[in-house]
């Protein structure tokens, strides 16, 4: 999800996700394995804080960390949908589909009014299309009634001190919270209600200060609904993107190949053809970022600096070219002459600069100088 | 990223080395900076696994403390204890104040001798101890809180002062390495990735042919303050062990499990710690700027507001600036940030290359100067001495006639560009003129006038404008103090104040016995 509101410009990651690949095995086996996994003592207190909120509590520390938002009966008046209690089905397909039924029914039910309404629906499944792919989103959120009116809920281990939560982690849950609010809203429209019953907005739900205590804080969600739409609504669908791509390229490598290093370099060709747009915070937000940095590095590909590097160099195609073109006397003319012109005279400053400051171990050096 | 940033990254990449980005250093650097690394156990806020301090060169020497369940609270509190123990003692002498006459208006003034100055591995860790292990000090020993020792409590303060000081752009009190680092070499990597300590230090050394294996193997080495997730999972069987012996009662068995810990964490502390040094030491090698002395001054002074407070008992702060002060702060830090950049500017060619290429710079070779001319300066009605030099341009400019500019090698000296065109620039020097004469400036020498004016823009140090943590150390001995402005909160205001969590007793939070 963050790589996909994160870079969606990338067909890439759009493409894998399409075809229902994990992208951290999808790394592994083409030998960029990801240092991923979480650390046993973070799970642990997620796990534990999201479950005293819930079921150890009976949903009694939920309602009452909410209670400044939503005012909810307390236990055993609540009443508790979770969807989860479909029971295990034979597969996982039917599974979701089941949890998918029974979330669109108890939503209905809330958005009817009736007086058999859940008040909480735990673990809703939702399904959504996002540019040409279906995806089933698993908040561990909630959807509360208050009156007649939804609430989207997240429950987060990270802290909130004093007010205060690491302002990168906030703004991940928002992006992850808008996905399933247009999904949510996407839901409510499906089944003929009007999508206003739900509040532009998500209610963290985290500990607070250094304890475990739960505090409860209303993100605004607008502004990022409307960048995330704005975002899906510019992109090619996924349909699109295959056609641009060969029709018999395929994931499929044979699995049954017991030469992993030849399945791996076949693999490697596959998803190569599918363009990437690689940026240094990839590394952050997708699996794949370990084969998409390498694959940059030995493209010389100036956004893998950053991208402001990419935005002042276009149409230069590498750091090196760039590099080159700082270092000519001559004007060039053709698409990159405006970069060109501006990277010559950045070099001249920084070369005068060099000269005056009579600094040796300063001056500029070219690769047959190597490394120091 | 300026384009001048990008080629030196473009050509730290080709090298695969590092490559200089200034010529002088713009960081303050103490003869022996305490060096503190530390390691939190991941999910919680603030419980250090393993925390590791001194002013050595080596890790060895470093002392250490290793908590084996930081969940649990006194085992926590143990590594905590010592740590804050050692910290405030550290800190101690540079509480102490001289009184010393007042630079103007006679009087006299308290001062602290000098400031102390703490050097971290990366930024994480700075706003790791800082925000988070010092806000989770502070009010300890207040209201219902949990009682710990007294340097616990004063390292709680410190850090938090620190903390808050940290913010202010160019100050070198409690410095990140690879913040420090990074703003005197370019690698040939992102931003992002040079947050990594390990692989900042790879770039520097000299990368090999294949550089993105070795940068790969590097960069899992994280220095803190999150351990690497593979490395908590081979961690947790032995926190547990030790988890399991203290729910035991079992003495023995709990430092046997400790031991065990230990084990695991010190190496990864004094890696970090070695790091840390060795960062220090590289920056040690490049030459200081001239402001350097001038901004540590500012650090000096700030301190000495601390210490005075200090001075009448633990410090205490609010949870939150009010929003008149966090938005002075805020006016402050920027303004601090503009005179950081302008002074630089004036210190370092290498940085002012950056302004030069955006066109803001008139370098060039000077072919004439004439330093007879005297013209009636607007407003005055005598005549006074106007110098005239013409520079050949070696580098395009954009400052067009009428714009001001400053002489880089004297800044008091401020001229206005009479005329241009391509080649040549004719500059009228207005303020200064008796420097410009002096100077030694002679046709065929390079010369270079920048477009920035160091006393404009608002000055960060306007009394007005100073929030308490930077105010003047300007306190009268005897007599009425002034109206305190500090956020601190009495203690009958502060035990109302609801602190929650590991710092309050019907929370045991984490606790997993
Ligand atoms: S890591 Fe690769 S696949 Fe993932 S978003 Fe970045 S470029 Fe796309």
């Amino acid at each position: 999800m963050a790589a996909l509101t994160e870079n969606p410009g990338c067909s890439r990651r759009r493409i894998v996700d399409a075809a229902g690949l994990k992208a951290h095995e999808l790394a592994d086996r083409l030998g960029h394995p990801t240092l991923r996994g979480q650390s046993p003592f973070a799970i642990e207190t997620g796990n534990r804080f999201e479950d005293r909120l819930k079921k150890r509590s009976g949903y009694a520390l939920l309602v009452e960390a909410l209670a400044p938002f939503v005012d909810l009966p307390a236990p055993p008046d609540l009443n508790v949908e979770d969807v989860n209690s479909v029971g295990r089905l034979a597969d996982a397909q039917t599974w979701m589909e089941a949890r998918v039924a029974k979330t669109d029914e108890a939503l209905a039910r809330i958005a009817r009014g009736g007086a058999d309404a859940p008040h909480v629906v735990d673990h809703p499944v939702l399904r959504l299309d996002l540019t040409g792919s279906s995806v089933n989103l698993e908040p561990d959120a909630l959807a509360f009634r208050v009156g007649d009116r939804l609430e989207l809920v997240e429950i987060k281990s990270y802290a909130v001190i004093d007010g205060q939560a690491d302002p990168a982690k906030v703004s991940a849950t928002a992006a992850q919270s808008a996905v399933y609010h247009m999904a949510l809203r996407a839901t409510l429209e499906r089944l003929g209600f009007d999508p206003e019953l739900l509040a532009w907005s998500v209610i963290l739900v985290a500990p607070r200060n250094f304890g475990r205590t739960p505090t409860a804080h209303r993100i605004p969600l607008r502004k990022k609904s409307a960048a995330l739409a704005r975002v899906l609504g510019s992109v090619p669908r996924v349909g699109e993107l295959l056609d641009d791509l060969p029709h018999d390229l395929s994931f499929d490598v044979g699995s049954t190949n017991t030469d992993s290093r030849a399945a791996s370099e076949a693999l490697n060709v596959v998803v190569s053809a599918i363009d990437a747009l690689y940026v240094p915070e990839c590394v952050q937000n997708c699996d794949m970022a370990k084969f998409c940095r390498s694959e940059a590095w030995s493209n010389d590909d100036p956004s893998r600096v950053g991208r402001t590097a990419r935005d002042s160099l276009a149409g230069v195609s590498s750091l090196s070219e760039a590099l080159a073109l700082a270092r000519s006397a001559n004007a060039t003319d053709g698409s990159d002459a405006e970069v060109g012109g501006a990277l010559r005279d950045a070099f001249g400053a920084l070369e005068r600069a060099r000269a005056r400051s009579g600094d040796q171990s300063l001056l500029s050096r070219t690769v047959t100088d190597g490394p120091r | 990223m300026s384009l001048v940033d990008l080629i030196l990254t473009a050509e730290a990449a080709e090298s695969r080395s590092a490559v200089r980005k200034t010529a002088f250093r713009h960081v303050h650097l103490d003869e022996r900076p305490l060096i503190v690394v530390a390691f939190n156990l991941s999910g919680e806020a603030a419980a250090p696994i393993g925390l590791m301090w001194g002013t050595g060169s080596s890790a060895d020497d470093a002392d250490f403390a290793v908590s084996g369940e930081p969940r649990n609270r006194e085992s926590r509190f143990e590594a905590i204890n010592a740590f804050c123990d050692d910290f405030t003692r550290h800190l101690s002498p540079y509480l102490r104040l001289e009184t010393v006459p007042k630079r103007r208006g006679g009087g006299f003034r308290q001062v602290a001798k000098a400031a102390p100055q703490i050097v971290v591995p990366n930024s994480a860790t700075r706003s790791y101890l800082g925000a988070r292990l010092g806000r989770s000090l502070r009010y300890l020993g207040l209201g219902e809180t949990h009682e710990v020792p007294e340097p616990t409590q004063w390292a709680g303060a410190h850090l938090s002062w620190l903390a808050e000081h940290s913010n202010l752009p160019g100050q070198s009190v409690f410095v990140a390495a690879t913040e420090a680092l990074a703003d005197h070499y370019a690698t040939g990597q992102s931003a992002l990735e040079n947050a990594n300590l390990a692989s900042l230090l790879a770039w520097i050394d000299g990368l090999p042919d294949d550089a993105l294996a070795m940068l790969e193997s590097v960069e899992d080495s994280a220095y803190g303050p999150v351990p690497n997730p593979e490395w908590e999972a081979q961690l947790e069987p032995l926190v547990r062990a030790y988890g399991d012996a203290l729910r035991a009662g079992d003495k023995e068995a709990e430092q046997r499990a400790l031991d065990e810990v230990e084990k695991a964490v010190r190496p990864k502390l004094a890696e970090a710690y070695q790091a840390t040094h060795r960062a220090i030491e590289i920056l040690r090698k490049i030459p200081p700027a001239p402001g350097v002395a001038e901004r540590w001054g500012t650090d000096e002074r700030s301190w000495t507001t601390h210490a005075i407070r200090a001075s009448k008992g633990i410090p205490r702060f609010a949870r939150r600036h009010d929003p008149l002060r966090a938005a002075r702060a805020l006016q402050q830090w920027s303004a601090a940030a503009e005179r950081l950049e302008t002074q630089q500017a004036f210190d370092d060619p290498l940085v002012l290359a950056r302004l030069d290429a955006e066109g803001r710079c008139i370098t060039g070779v000077v072919e004439e100067v004439d330093r007879q001319n005297s013209e009636v300066k607007p407003g005055n009605s005598r005549r006074s001495s106007v110098p005239l030099v013409d520079v050949r341009l070696t580098g395009p400019t954009r400052l067009l006639a009428g714009e001001r500019a400053r002489l880089v090698t004297d800044k008091r000296i401020a001229a206005v560009v009479r005329w241009r065109d391509e080649e040549t620039v004719r500059l009228a020097v207005m303020d200064a003129a008796r420097a410009f004469c002096d100077a030694p400036i002679r046709p065929g020498h390079e010369i270079v006038f920048v477009g920035l004016d160091p006393w404009e823009g608002q000055d960060p140090w306007g009394p007005n404008e100073v929030p308490w943590t930077h105010r003047d150390g300007e306190e009268p001995v005897d007599g009425d103090a002034p109206p305190d402005d500090s956020p601190d909160m009495s203690l009958d205001e502060l035990a109302a104040v609801p602190i929650v969590g590991i710092v309050s007793p019907d929370d045991v939070g984490g606790v997993v016995l």
